[in-house]
């Protein structure tokens, strides 16, 4: 245990000098900066916030400390409606969000807000979304899920986190789309926390558990439960590097649970760019990947105007998957 | 008596509104079995009896505050100290808040105004500097 | 059982080392002090001292101990504000407020306070117990508990809210279904839909439990005081300050009964610490009617509630250690944890990292006892808290709340939807209207609604479903035998003078 203490301690304070070099200011220099956590103390995004934050002061790729003030209303609507009519300009304010942000702003759950409200800044990792059963399902391979969905949707019960609407119920509605069927049809118990949606999978109540790779790992090692796929463009390393992706099953369905930043609407350009650096930063810094192991969350880098790109794709997507099953009304 | 007709007319009116509200829900689709009307509308049809059974028999009688002024002044000052938290701060919002209160429980007014910024400064450094929770600056230069 | 016995002493090994001792001691310090500030309970305890835990740069078991630490801690120091204030931190304190306040205010805080460290301790460790001997077949029970058993175990639950319901049932049960409405505030989960928020994206993610009560409970409260200009909270601090044995031994029956209820719903990761006080809190008084002093400052009605609620907070540690299942949001977050130090919470946790699993366990007999030993002495000094003036505790006391609900949300909504609760709680004690009801059907309206549209699903509509398993045929006889027990014992007792 002291020889853990003793390893670990050298490696985190050795590389803030390696690299100590401030990000280059570009006319900016951050003053009282601030990371606005839609969630309240302890939610995913209050993580995203502080631990990012600790690192970013640490390896002094921000100098100076960023603080971060909690938002929880509304599901992350009163953080972005605040961003919009009290700090449209702020360079010193950016928030986290993750994918359910994009889902929420497809669905109009944002008020009048969505993804062109935001400077989109970039990303610092993804989670991804797995297909998991019990490890005595009869469902062997996607492909047998995929057939039992053709045979009759409405005879598997899936059981996720969250509401109609929601990641997890995305997740399995891309699936049964791509079966030909109607995600309107699915017989889909949504469930207070993947937690939940866990125990009523090994309890045999529910067959399909759509939840996120970081949080199957523990059952996944016991061979409690079975991954029939994992929703990512390539296979996951580690304990997942066995488990197919969706896509080598031949079914076209990714679901990357990214996290990173956004910033206000009329954010100057010094300071998007100052930002976009610090992210770019951050993503080389050698300290990082294992930072970033421990928030749960896999590699993916993208800044700037490629990412804000991305973001506004994927928003069309689910607003399409929205209006298709009814979730918003056409006429919106 | 006549109050608790009242709050039995309250509450059939809560009844009716959270009922009607729920029956004219747009349902995308039926998701599940049951939906989400049935649940609410059996809570307030529950409470709309209760509201109609107090009209019908009310069973206490209302004391009357001993001082009228004491509750809508604090009331008062609550607002205010919520309205002005994030234009003027947390530390001024509380002091004015809590000195105010604290002539509201009788206090004398120099007792009243230490009590405001002992408050006042205590909860700020508690909160904002040593639990790392930010409050609003305001007009305080920090 | 001898390889656990081993096992768990090397746990105590690790458990007992000095610095790990001092992050107990740390952690229940500081878990407490958090605690008592309105708004903010173990969750967010543990979430802002986490940070600090890693800059510390401690081994894994060491920072696990330390943020378990603060979670009970923190649990403990809620109780402060609900038994001298009347405000209750979280749901689960709520049902200690009902005999708590009325103690302090007849002068008996210390002895409420000293009672509620003795029955937690006593739940906790008892829990504890049948933590390291029974995690594993309890484990397999808490996942075979299915939606519809829940929707019994939630019936059960209401069903003796009927004993808390104060003089008028009318007004019980419409303030009951009062907090059942506000908390389907928000989307419902099942379709998607928003059900109440009165066009409000504010309302979006519902109601927050510590805005309810911070509104019912401390404002409320002060509007009452304010009518009446009290010159002290508590005019005098009583002789009975101390609590005596023959009082603890009074209770001892009540705290074992607690601890069985505690701990049972604590295992099952549905049902939450709330539900196991108010079923702990209600039985006790059905099973104590006779004297009626229940609610009016009746010491079983603080032991219930606090021994069930750390009873069940150690239950809720079996899924998560046995399983990977997080209980509760707080053991959720505890996981969390677990993955920063590159651990993956699971069934394997036992094998692979029996240093943090049974160190874990072995500091909790320690932790809970340290917390004891420390909250007994202070009990005293925080019970003359009652007797600062008026004119400073209660600015102080709403200053504090205001920047609890208002640090941890940044919402001046949030502070207006309190003051709105705050006039509410005052008219509804001015007419009489109970308030725990309200608070109660807040915490189980939810879940009876989630619960039973979870179980329909599965059943494809088949109600039939409901009544399948023999826990819930089980608990839904209990249902309406606790529905009809006050009929029958109203026969038996003859017609009413």
């Amino acid at each position: 245990m002291l020889r853990r203490t003793l390893l670990a301690t050298p490696a985190l304070l050795a590389a803030p000098t390696v690299l100590s070099r401030p990000a280059l200011s570009q006319g900016f220099t951050p003053q009282n900066p601030e990371c606005i956590a839609p969630a309240a103390p302890g939610g995913g995004f209050d993580l995203t916030c502080r631990l990012t934050a600790r690192m970013l002061q640490e390896t002094n790729i921000v100098p100076v400390p960023i603080r971060t003030q909690n938002m929880p209303g509304g599901i992350g609507a009163v953080a972005i409606n605040h961003i919009n009519a009290q700090r449209p300009r702020d360079p010193n304010v950016i928030v986290a969000f993750s994918t359910g942000s994009w889902l929420n702003m497809a669905q109009g759950r944002f008020g009048r807000f969505a993804e062109n409200d935001v400077r989109w800044i970039g990303s610092i990792g993804a989670d991804y979304g797995v297909i998991a059963v019990r490890a005595d399902s009869p469902f062997r391979t996607l492909s047998d899920l995929m057939e039992a969905f053709r045979q009759n949707i409405h005879a598997v019960a899936i059981g996720g986190s969250g509401a109609v609407g929601s990641q997890d119920w995305t997740k399995i509605a891309l699936l049964v789309r791509a079966a030909g069927q109607d995600p309107r049809r699915m017989r889909y118990v949504p469930f207070e926390g993947g937690g939940q949606a866990m125990a009523n999978l090994l309890g045999g109540h529910v067959q399909v558990f759509p939840g996120d790779a970081s949080e199957v790992g523990g059952q996944l090692d016991a061979g409690q439960i079975r991954l029939l796929a994992v929703l990512s463009a390539q296979r996951l390393p580690g304990r997942f590097a066995s488990i197919p992706t969706a896509r080598e099953q031949g079914v076209e369905v990714e679901w990357p649970i990214v996290r990173g930043f956004y910033g206000p609407p009329q954010m100057p350009d010094a300071a998007y760019n100052y930002w976009v650096d610090v992210l770019r930063r951050l993503h080389a810094h050698p300290a990082w990947p294992e930072q970033r192991d421990a928030q749960g969350l896999f590699e993916f880098n993208m800044v700037g105007e490629e990412f804000a790109a991305l973001a506004r794709r994927r928003v069309a997507e689910y607003r399409q998957l929205a209006r298709e099953v009814g979730l918003i009304q056409v006429a919106q | 008596m006549i109050a608790d007709r009242l709050l039995g007319l309250v509450f059939l009116a809560v009844a009716l509104a959270a009922g009607l509200s729920v029956w004219n829900l747009v349902v995308p689709f039926a998701a599940d079995p049951l939906g989400p009307r049935p649940f609410p509308l059996t809570i307030a049809l529950i409470m709309g009896l209760c509201g109609l059974l107090l009209l019908w028999r009310p069973v206490h009688r209302f004391d009357p505050p001993e001082r009228w002024a004491g509750p809508p002044l604090l009331v008062a000052a609550l607002l205010v100290y919520a309205m002005l938290m994030v234009p003027a701060g947390f530390m001024p919002a509380t002091a004015i808040t809590a000195a105010a209160v604290a002539l509201l429980f009788g206090a004398r007014l120099l007792q009243a105004a230490a009590t405001g910024l002992v408050t006042a400064v205590l909860l700020w450094a508690l909160f904002d500097r040593l639990l790392d929770l930010p409050l609003p600056k305001g007009i305080l230069p920090l | 059982m001898i390889e656990t016995l081993s096992a768990l002493g090397g746990g105590f090994a690790v458990a007992l080392q000095p610095q790990n001792l001092l992050l107990a001691f740390i952690g229940s310090v500081l878990g407490t002090a958090v605690g008592v500030l309105p708004g903010l309970g173990p969750l967010n305890a543990i979430a802002l001292l986490l940070p600090f835990c890693l800059a510390l740069r401690l081994p894994p078991e060491s920072a696990l101990i330390m943020l378990a630490a603060v979670y009970y801690g923190a649990g403990y120091g809620g109780r402060i504000t609900a038994i001298l204030l009347n405000m209750p931190g979280e749901p689960a304190a709520v049902l200690t407020t009902l005999d708590g306040y009325p103690l302090a205010k007849a002068g008996r805080g210390g002895a409420a306070l000293m009672l509620t460290g003795i029955g937690s301790f006593l739940g906790a460790t008892l829990s504890v117990i049948a933590l390291t001997f029974l995690s594993v077949p309890l484990a397999q029970v808490a996942v075979a508990f299915s939606p519809a058993d829940y929707v019994a175990l939630i019936a059960f639950a209401l069903s003796l809210l009927g004993a808390i319901g104060g003089p008028s049932a009318p007004k019980a049960w419409a303030a009951g279904c009062l907090g059942i409405a506000l908390s389907l505030v928000g989307i419902d989960s099942g379709t998607g839909v928003e059900r109440f928020t009165l066009g409000s994206f504010e309302l979006l993610g519902g109601i927050d439990f510590t805005v309810l009560a911070i509104g019912l409970f401390a404002i409320g409260e002060i509007l009452l005081l304010i009518e009446t200009r009290v010159r002290a909270a508590v005019e005098a601090m009583h002789g009975g300050q101390r609590l005596t044995l023959r009082e603890v031994l009074f209770c001892l029956p009540t705290m074992l009964r607690a601890t069985g209820i505690g701990f049972t719903v604590g295992v099952l990761p549905g049902a939450g610490a709330s539900v196991a006080a108010a079923l702990s809190y209600t039985a006790e008084k059905r099973l104590n009617e006779r004297n009626g002093s229940f609610g009016r400052g009746d010491l079983r009605g603080v032991a219930a509630p606090e021994t069930a609620d750390n009873a069940a907070q150690i239950g809720s540690l079996v899924p998560m250690l046995s399983l990977g299942i997080p209980g509760s949001g707080t053991t959720a977050v505890l996981l969390g944890a677990l993955l920063m130090f590159n651990i993956t919470p699971g069934p394997l946790l036992f094998e692979q990292r029996p240093e943090v699993a049974w160190g874990l366990i072995a500091s909790m007999y320690i932790g809970n006892l340290m917390l004891l030993l420390l909250n007994l002495p202070l009990v005293g000094i925080f019970a003359r808290l009652l007797m600062v003036p008026p004119w400073v505790l209660y600015p102080g006391v709403l200053a504090l709340s205001f920047a609890g609900v208002y640090a941890v949300s940044n919402s001046a909504f949030d502070l207006l939807l309190a003051i709105g609760f705050g006039v509410m709680g005052w008219i509804f004690r001015k007419l009489q209207v109970p308030l725990v009801p309200i608070v109660l059907g807040f915490v189980l309206g939810r879940l009876l609604e989630d619960n039973l549209r979870r179980a329909l699903s599965l059943s494809d509509g088949d109600p039939a479903a409901l009544f399948a398993s023999p826990v819930s045929v089980v608990l839904w006889f209990l249902t309406a035998a606790a529905i009809l027990w006050p009929f029958l014992a109203l026969r038996r007792a003859g017609p009413p003078r």
